[in-house]
């Protein structure tokens, strides 16, 4: 076990160093210098060659694209994410309120899903073909074929300006003003969470469904179980294996996945954080969320692989 | 084939019993839960016109259409389609030309949606823009799946070495955020129609390398390859007869599937300003452009993206009704 861990440890980390290198070229391939984009593009139109090297070189763009690798890689070591290229800011000071903005949304979503999900798939799978079943399942398969903006576009239509309930758009820290917080907060959870909700309703439905149908289901009925006990012991543990899987995908994507929702609501997080850095072309930006991201997709898949074991004993790695 | 053999095989040792009354089997002689009733006791030689063999064009329609949603989502499908072919015979106005003494105006007898901030006829944009949906999100499918069945097929003849080095490059593609891959590919190969074909594509081949790597690896291993391959058979020959065969259903289905994931990534991007260019109808940039007037005219935005979610439901269903009438592995559990 432990040396399974160790092993996909070193895969990890390769996996980081190859996108990371990846990135770090396609960004270089962009048309436009951002040295040039910001030179010519501000006040410092009358700068002289020479401070424009000065500039470049400070801010680690000459020498071969090898070196400004490796010299970037170095620095992201030691954990510093370096200084924005076209903002002069210090990335490591603005990026933990934005990380924290996007967890704090994505996570509420993703724990909705997670809870809610599961739940209305096992009520479908029961009662199935009945209403319920009938009704839940168009749901799902409208929150799986809608667009998130769409949803996000809808929902804002009807609950912020045809209802007035909750503000159209906008972000207020909780600490700051919870009742505002909480008003402005309500859409882009709701949205964000029933893209999950609806795939683990169809995913745990599925699942519930065929395990219904297993020997030792009937088994458990046949022994004199009571409802109860065989769908939370047998029937629950046994359908959740696809759902974790699903539920390990869904979480690598709530730094990334809520970019769409937080342009649309303007809610200054991750996701527009890096849409704006890449349309400046602000090399480091791009690079460091890219490499926070991409770690958070590995050890999403590890964790989703080591919660395998623990879940279905049958599976063992060596 | 093998069905074949082994009752051939059984006929020759002699198992073939007392020849009772199994009459021409046909799928309505299984009950409910696809046993074999109890009255046909013992063995039979069958021949091959007696085996319980179903037209196999008429097994996938009845299969195909047995469930509502899909008949229903096909049928939508199959109107999407016919809208982006006759665009222009059933478009009431030209999606281009612009009135600005006309703009913003609500549904009405002669715009029935009404027109845009250009005073562009909607209805007319609406059926346009699945011009575009259904090309873009066809074309990224076709390239994606020859991208990823010629990726597979190299890394599946390849040795152990290179193929673990395509694979594990493969992971790191697929652990790149899809949308920072996209943009970032769009950002180097500007907005025009060849870099969101090729960005949507990156994003979906890898499936593919799984699928054709993971038959290759299996059918290589057989005895019977094993043997052509040592009397000189080239790659090739083995490509076509054995491995084609053993992944046209599964790529069927699988490029099925990811149309409708096609078709969303590229109205996102078209939603994100990085689609096809302005005055082209595309519907993710129509959401985006009719937001502004979310509160006077909602219809400018919720309309295209209505189209979107139903023609990428209607796709959903398609593939999987494919899926259901073409996955062996399902065979026999439905219809």
């Amino acid at each position: 076990m432990i040396g399974y861990i160790g092993r996909r440890l070193i895969h990890s980390v390769l996996v980081v160093v190859v996108v990371s290198a990846i990135v770090f070229l396609l960004m270089r391939a962009l048309p436009g210098d951002p040295i040039d984009m910001m030179v010519s593009g501000s006040m410092l139109a009358n700068i002289t060659p020479e401070q424009v090297e000065q500039i470049r070189h400070d801010r680690g763009l000459d020498g071969p694209l090898i070196v400004q690798y490796f010299n970037w890689a170095g620095r992201m070591l030691t954990g510093d994410f370096g200084v924005s290229i076209t903002n002069n800011y210090n990335i490591n000071k603005e990026l933990p309120p934005r990380i924290g903005v996007s967890l704090m949304l994505g996570l509420t979503s993703f724990v909705l899903g997670c809870l809610i999900g599961p739940v209305l798939g096992i009520l479908c799978a029961i009662r199935r073909g009945k209403f319920l079943d009938n009704f839940l399942t168009i749901l799902a398969n409208i929150g799986i074929t809608a667009p998130v903006f769409w949803i996000a576009i809808f929902l804002m239509y009807i609950f912020a300006v045809q209802l007035r309930w909750v503000p159209i758009y906008g972000y207020t820290a909780p600490w700051e003003d919870f009742g505002m917080f909480v008003k402005q907060a309500v859409l882009p959870i709701t949205v964000g969470a029933l893209g999950p909700i609806a795939g683990t309703t169809r995913q745990m439905r599925s699942s519930v469904l065929e395990v219904l149908g297993e020997d030792y289901i009937r088994t458990a009925w046949a022994k004199g179980l009571n409802e109860r006990k065989v769908l939370l012991k047998h029937v629950l543990k046994n359908s959740l294996l696809p759902i974790i899987t699903m539920q390990g995908q869904m979480l690598r994507g709530i730094l990334g996945g809520s970019a769409i929702v937080e342009m649309i609501f303007v809610i200054p997080g991750m996701g527009k954080f890096m849409i704006d850095a890449m349309q400046s072309h602000d090399y480091t930006v791009v690079q460091g969320v890219t490499v926070i991201m991409t770690v958070m997709t590995v050890a999403c898949s590890l964790l989703v692989d080591l919660l395998y074991v623990w879940v279905d004993p049958r599976i063992q790695y060596d | 084939m093998d069905d074949h053999n082994m009752k051939d095989n059984l006929a020759a040792e002699g198992f073939a019993g007392a020849e009772p009354a199994v009459e021409n089997l046909t799928a309505e002689d299984f009950d409910a839960d696809g046993f074999m009733p109890e009255e046909g006791e013992g063995f039979q030689v069958l021949e091959d016109g007696m085996l319980p063999m179903m037209d196999e064009r008429k097994r996938f329609l009845k299969i195909f259409f047995h469930r509502k949603t899909v008949a229903i989502g096909f049928g939508i499908f199959v109107a999407m389609l016919l809208l982006a072919v006759l665009a222009p015979v059933v478009a009431p106005y030209d999606p281009y030309v612009q009135d600005l003494g006309n703009v913003l105006t609500g549904p009405a007898a002669n715009h029935l949606l009404g027109t845009d901030a250009l005073g562009r006829d909607l209805l007319s944009r609406v059926i346009f823009g699945s011009r575009v949906a259904i090309l873009v999100g066809m074309v990224c499918v076709v390239v994606s799946a020859l991208i990823g069945v010629t990726i597979g097929l190299v890394a599946g003849f390849s040795s152990q070495a290179v193929n673990s080095v395509i694979m594990r490059i493969t992971d790191a593609i697929m652990a790149i955020p899809g949308l920072i891959l996209i943009l970032l590919i769009v950002a180097v190969f500007g907005s025009n129609i060849f870099a969101i074909i090729l960005a949507v594509s990156l994003g979906m081949f890898p499936g593919y390398i799984r699928l054709v790597n993971g038959q290759v690896l299996s059918v290589r291993q057989n005895d019977y390859v094993l043997a052509e391959l040592a009397m000189g058979a080239k790659h090739s020959r083995i490509i076509l007869t054995h491995i084609l065969p053993n992944v046209f259903s599964p790529l069927i289905v699988q490029m099925s599937m990811m149309l409708g994931g096609a078709i969303m990534s590229e109205a996102m991007l078209s939603f994100l300003g990085l689609g096809l260019a302005p005055p082209i109808a595309a519907w993710g940039r129509m959401c985006f452009d009719g937001q502004k007037y979310l509160s006077m005219r909602p219809l400018l935005s919720l309309a295209p993206g209505f189209m979107i979610m139903l023609l990428v439901f209607s796709v959903n269903m398609v593939g999987d009704g494919l899926r259901d009438a073409l996955d062996p592995r399902l065979r026999g559990t439905l219809g």
